[in-house]
């Protein structure tokens, strides 16, 4: 009897190494071990076997199920892991084909720029603010000393929507607004657009973006006025940007002045980026002049400030070298996605 | 404004700086010196040679030869073809290896110039070139009198072999100069001058001023009224007897000449000169021709027409000032005069005015005549009246050296409105205060010294000089010295203000929050023009009576497609997105953030309002639901969390009517969206589906809020269900939500809509929906019986609408 067990036993350990798959080796369980399997068949026959018999047989039958049982449990985790090992196989993908398109927007170069400086000053503690864009001629002119027959009136080219009221030339105006609302200590930055009436061509555009700076407390000297801007320089060109101020004129700035910037392509050495001069003009700026502080209810005997404003598509231009300022308001998918 | 070293050295003889150094000093002083170039830049090895004889050349009729004596042992041979020239005759030649401007015959303009080579012209060799003005290198500018063809002849006393470029006075360099427009006084080499000798520190020589007046009396000759002293502060004038018309001299013309102006004859010449000298526009008139010996200055009448010296017949009116004789307009004042009085002949009279007229008048009537004349740029400046005597005086004295004429006794002043000097008290303190510098007030006087300014110890007064008005108060006083001091000795400090804090205003982090949204989900930034075209409402299909045409007119626009303020941002991103379809992106996601212009009042007194729009617009990729979920998350991360409700009656006609929604928050329309109508989207050039959506940023701004708070977590066990419901075909799914959220009550923490079906296995007139329900309950971990009476009541509810489960 046993002998036959073993034979049995060795029948299915033969069958279940033939197993090609999982499924196969299942069926091949539930031939032997199943519950109308031949093992289990064996077992029934324990009831008419002498009493004699029976542990002896009975431990051999549990036996072999035991040995059977482990049989197809190391069967199963070959099966499985070479089952595992073809579908990894089969999964294998071309590394090389192109990626998936993550597309995501671009920001505006003037807008880039734009921030960069705002971050700047905001690190140094300006405030910033805005003012309007369509603005009454006082702010825009002549609080800022610019009277009705000033020859600066017909330079900036005013687009008018009446008598009083126009397209602010220059974020200037916002100054003064500021200072009509908040009293001194003032740290205030204004960014936005202006307009002027000129034709759209290489280098100008009708429609374009100014930030303003403004700085008014007690004992402010144009010796602040010049270290504000050249740290302002290094944060924007590097370390090496140095600065130079050379004397302007503008009616609402005395002492006044236009800022050149070494060349933040070359560094100074002279090439297409600067003209060969080495400098690039960046900034006007000067002293609040004591008329227009007092205009705008600011006692110039206890107070004095500077201002400081650039246009902010020039630098873009300059940093980003682009040739054409129409690019920037042609809005081309291609020009865009550069930035 | 252009102008030559040489001119420059006449008022300051002890200016001795090479061009580079000029240029550098005075831009570093404020008056910026935009380019120079020597004028002899092309001329090398030109000397005066004297001619001694001259034969027909053999084998060309129209060719000479000539043999010229340099001042060397051997004479040259040179071969011209001009007939000008005579034996004995002094002329240019430029000599073999030598170089000059550009020949006489070529019409290139020589940059670098031409070399001089030696030549055989049909056999006869050719040692040198005999110039013409041509090769001197000022044909630009060349009269009548001095025609490129014809050799440049000197005077007796040129030396042969000398440098034929120094006697000419062509070694000399023109700067072009640009002072700012507040230095009126720069815009005349008299200013100019007495700034370098400032900047420089060295002595200015002011020009003597000296001439003859005869015994006669100008009132017998000439009666001026003026009737608009305003416009006009001052009218002054000369008469000339007996004008000898001629060619200035050539210093004048060379001085004329390298300026850019060309020389006309001696009378013109000097009005030119002393225009330039003492930027005093000067007007010449023929007093034998004028009616009534009389010039009156009074307004036009309207209506009138009158014809100017360049021969169009202009409209004037009551607003533009006239000058007139007794009978007739003449002129139009400080602009151009008229062909009548134009003096053309010798052995005239004449009256030599100089006016003054308001500078914001004369560019109010050039720009309204659209004429600019180089005597109404000068008055459209700002004259300062000191000028016209000045000036006049000055062109009687050139009148009296070179022969042009008798001066009459007298000068008559009309108005003589003159502003003087100023006084300004000395504070150096407060100067110092100012720069952040420790100036000792002896420099300070030493540098205002040298501007022309007085000191009066007794009131420590500053007295300025004439013809600086832009000096009125110590800031300008410290602007001056500032600059004289030299900008790059002040310190380099930063400002010791009491603490402020660096800080972006709300509306502007919202701005920041939009753009990152919409740059994370494809969208990149343009920029368009804050004008419009009128038009565009049209094109949007905007009903006549729409609020949006009633949009801000400029009243001088640069065209009509930029006319007007918009009052949509939706035309320029249509625009744009057409501009991109045309050049073949296939797809295009685009959002801008930017202002509309909304009038408050029909006056335009009042400034509009100013609303900030953040518009998106795509075609290609993005449709009606993805827009609406950047919206949402745009909404969700400004702190507007509650969910928006969406109106489809919007009512825009350029969008598609089954296809558009207001968006809705607490009961406000906050921003629209929707596909655009397609009849738009082709007449913007885009042939594919668009959508766009607009939020108006002034309602997310008032309601936004970054104060977000942790309200717990519910760590109790949830249970999702899934009902399928058939739906009327026309029953918004947002309405279902509502009913569902009306009967689910407080166990039901989420619901979405996992899917709509349409379809044959669907009766007709009838949509399937798939709701996903998931409940969870605040204090307990809930049952399955709990969520079956909620869904339960829920579809009880739903049977009231016709909606039913599947």
């Amino acid at each position: 009897m046993k002998k036959h067990i073993e034979e049995i036993c060795r029948e299915a350990s033969e069958a279940m190494v033939r197993a090609a798959d999982n499924d196969a080796l299942a069926k091949v369980r539930r031939q032997y071990l199943g519950k109308n399997g031949i093992l289990t068949g064996e077992m029934k026959k324990l009831k008419t076997l002498p009493v004699g018999e029976k542990a002896d047989f009975g431990a051999a039958v549990n036996d072999a199920k035991t040995r059977l049982e482990e049989v197809f449990a190391e069967h199963r985790d070959r099966l499985e892991r070479s089952a595992l090992r073809k579908r990894l196989e089969e999964e294998a993908i071309d590394v090389t084909l192109p990626a998936t398109k993550i597309q995501a927007g671009h920001t505006h170069p003037v807008t880039q720029v734009m921030e960069e400086i705002q971050e700047i000053f905001i690190g140094m503690g300006y405030q910033v603010v805005e003012g309007p864009e369509v603005e009454y001629d006082y702010y825009n002119f002549e609080a800022l000393n610019i009277p009705d027959d000033h020859p600066q009136r017909e330079e900036q080219n005013p687009l008018k929507i009446n008598e009083n009221i126009l397209l602010r030339t220059q974020t200037t105006s916002v100054e003064i607004r500021v200072m009509e609302r908040q009293r001194p200590p003032i740290c205030a930055i204004a960014s936005g657009r202006v307009f002027r009436a000129q034709e759209a061509d290489r280098n100008d555009l009708p429609n374009f973006h100014q930030i303003e700076g403004l700085v008014i407390d007690k004992n402010i000297t144009f010796s602040d006025l010049k270290g504000t801007m050249a740290s302002f320089a290094r944060h924007m060109w590097g370390d090496l940007a140095r600065v130079k101020f050379r004397p302007y004129k503008y009616p609402y700035n005395e002492p006044s002045a236009k800022m050149d910037v070494s060349c933040f392509h070359c560094g100074g050495k002279g090439c297409p980026v600067c003209d060969g001069a080495g400098w690039i003009e960046v900034l006007g700026c000067g002293m609040i002049h004591p008329k227009v502080l007092a205009m705008s209810g600011i006692d110039p005997d206890v107070y004095s400030g500077f201002g400081f404003g650039l246009d902010v598509e020039r630098i873009t231009m300059l940093k980003m070298q682009i040739s054409d300022i129409r690019l920037l308001y042609e809005n081309d998918e291609s020009f865009l996605a550069q930035f | 404004m252009k102008i030559t070293l040489s001119w420059i050295k006449n008022y300051v003889p002890e200016l001795s700086v090479t061009p580079q150094e000029f240029a550098d000093v005075m831009t570093m002083s404020g008056t910026k010196v935009s380019a120079w170039e020597r004028i002899d830049r092309n001329l090398e090895q030109i000397v005066v040679g004297k001619i001694r004889w001259m034969m027909k050349h053999p084998d060309a009729e129209n060719l000479t030869i000539v043999t010229v004596d340099i001042g060397t042992d051997r004479p040259i041979q040179c071969i011209t073809a001009a007939d000008n020239i005579k034996q004995g005759d002094r002329v240019p030649v430029a000599l073999v290896g030598g170089k000059v401007d550009r020949l006489h015959d070529s019409e290139e303009s020589g940059s670098d110039g031409v070399r001089i080579q030696r030549e055989t012209i049909r056999g006869m060799v050719s040692e040198g070139v005999l110039c013409s003005v041509k090769e001197l290198g000022f044909i630009r500018e060349t009269t009548d009198d001095s025609p490129a063809y014809e050799i440049f002849v000197f005077d007796e006393e040129a030396e042969v072999g000398a440098d034929a470029v120094k006697i000419l006075g062509l070694s000399d360099v023109l700067f072009t100069i640009e002072p700012p427009s507040a230095r009126k006084d720069c815009f005349r080499v008299l200013g100019l001058a007495r700034e370098v000798a400032a900047v420089f520190g060295l002595p200015f020589r002011d020009p003597a001023v000296r001439f003859a007046e005869n015994e006669e009396k100008i009132e017998d000759y000439l009666t001026v009224k003026v009737r608009d002293g305003v416009l006009c502060p001052r009218y002054c004038a000369r008469v000339i007897k007996n004008v000898q018309l001629g060619p200035s001299p050539r210093w004048m013309q060379r001085m004329l000449v390298s300026c850019g102006i060309r020389p006309v004859n001696n009378l013109v010449d000097i009005t030119n000169f002393v225009m330039e000298e003492y930027g005093q526009p000067l007007l010449a008139f023929d007093l034998d021709s004028l009616n009534g010996h009389t010039l009156i200055l009074e307004h036009g009448e309207d209506g009138n027409k009158f014809r100017t010296l360049d021969g169009q017949l202009r409209n004037v009116g009551s607003q533009t000032l006239m000058l007139c004789d007794s009978q007739m307009p003449i002129g139009i004042a400080g602009i151009m005069g008229g062909a009548r009085t134009k003096v053309s002949e010798s052995g005239r009279n004449i009256v030599l005015e100089a006016a003054c007229f308001d500078g914001a008048y004369i560019r109010r009537m050039s720009s309204q005549l659209e004429l600019t004349t180089e005597i109404s740029k000068r008055f459209a400046r700002g004259l300062d009246a000191n000028y016209a005597e000045d000036g006049l005086n000055r062109a009687c004295q050139l009148i009296e050296e070179l022969g042009c004429g008798e001066i009459v006794g007298g000068m008559i002043d009309e108005c003589s409105t003159v502003v003087g000097s100023r006084r300004i008290s000395f504070t150096p303190d407060w100067i110092n205060h100012l720069l952040g510098t420790r100036i000792p007030r002896e420099e300070m006087l030493e540098l205002l010294s040298r501007l022309g300014c007085e000191y009066d110890p007794v009131n420590n007064d500053i007295i300025t000089p004439i013809g600086r008005q832009d000096l009125e108060s110590e800031a300008e006083l410290a602007g001056e010295i500032s600059r004289l001091y030299g900008y790059d000795k002040i310190p380099v400090t930063i400002p010791r203000v009491e603490t402020t804090r660096g800080s972006l205003p709300l509306k502007m982090k919202i701005e920041q929050i939009a753009g990152n949204l919409a740059e994370f989900y494809g969208y990149s930034q343009i920029m368009t023009y804050s004008f419009d075209d009128p038009v565009v409402f049209d094109r949007l299909r905007l009903p006549e009576e729409s609020p949006l045409r009633d949009a801000i007119r400029i009243q001088n626009p640069l065209s009509e497609e930029l006319s007007i303020m918009r009052t949509t941002s939706i035309g320029h991103m249509l625009s744009t997105l057409g501009l991109n379809a045309e050049r073949k992106h296939r797809h295009f996601s685009a959002y801008e953030i930017a202002n509309i212009y909304i009038p408050r009042d029909l006056s335009r007194s009042e400034l509009p309002e100013e609303r900030t729009q953040f518009t998106l617009g795509a075609y290609g990729r993005d449709d009606f639901f993805a827009m609406k979920g950047i919206a949402e998350e745009f909404l969700r991360r400004t702190g507007l969390r509650d969910t928006p409700v969406y109106d489809p009656a919007s009512e825009k006609p350029f969008l598609h009517p089954g296809r558009q929604a207001n968006i809705v928050y607490d009961g406000q329309i906050i921003g629209f969206l929707g596909e655009v109508h397609p009849l738009v989207a082709e007449d913007y050039g885009i042939l594919q589906r668009v959508t766009i959506a607009v939020l108006d940023l002034p309602e997310i701004v008032s309601r936004a809020s970054f104060e977000p708070h942790f309200t717990g977590l519910n760590r109790h066990t949830r249970i999702s269900r899934d009902i399928n419901l058939l739906v009327q075909e026309k029953t918004p799914a947002g309405n279902v939500r509502r009913w569902i959220l009306d009967q689910a009550g407080d166990l039901l923490e989420r619901l979405e809509l996992a899917d709509v079906y349409q379809g044959e296995q669907i009766g007709k007139g009838l949509k399937s929906m798939t709701w996903h329900l998931r409940f969870q309950a605040s204090d307990h971990d809930i049952t399955e019986e709990e969520a079956a009476r909620s869904i339960e009541r829920i579809l009880r509810g739903l049977t009231n609408h016709k909606v039913v489960l599947r």
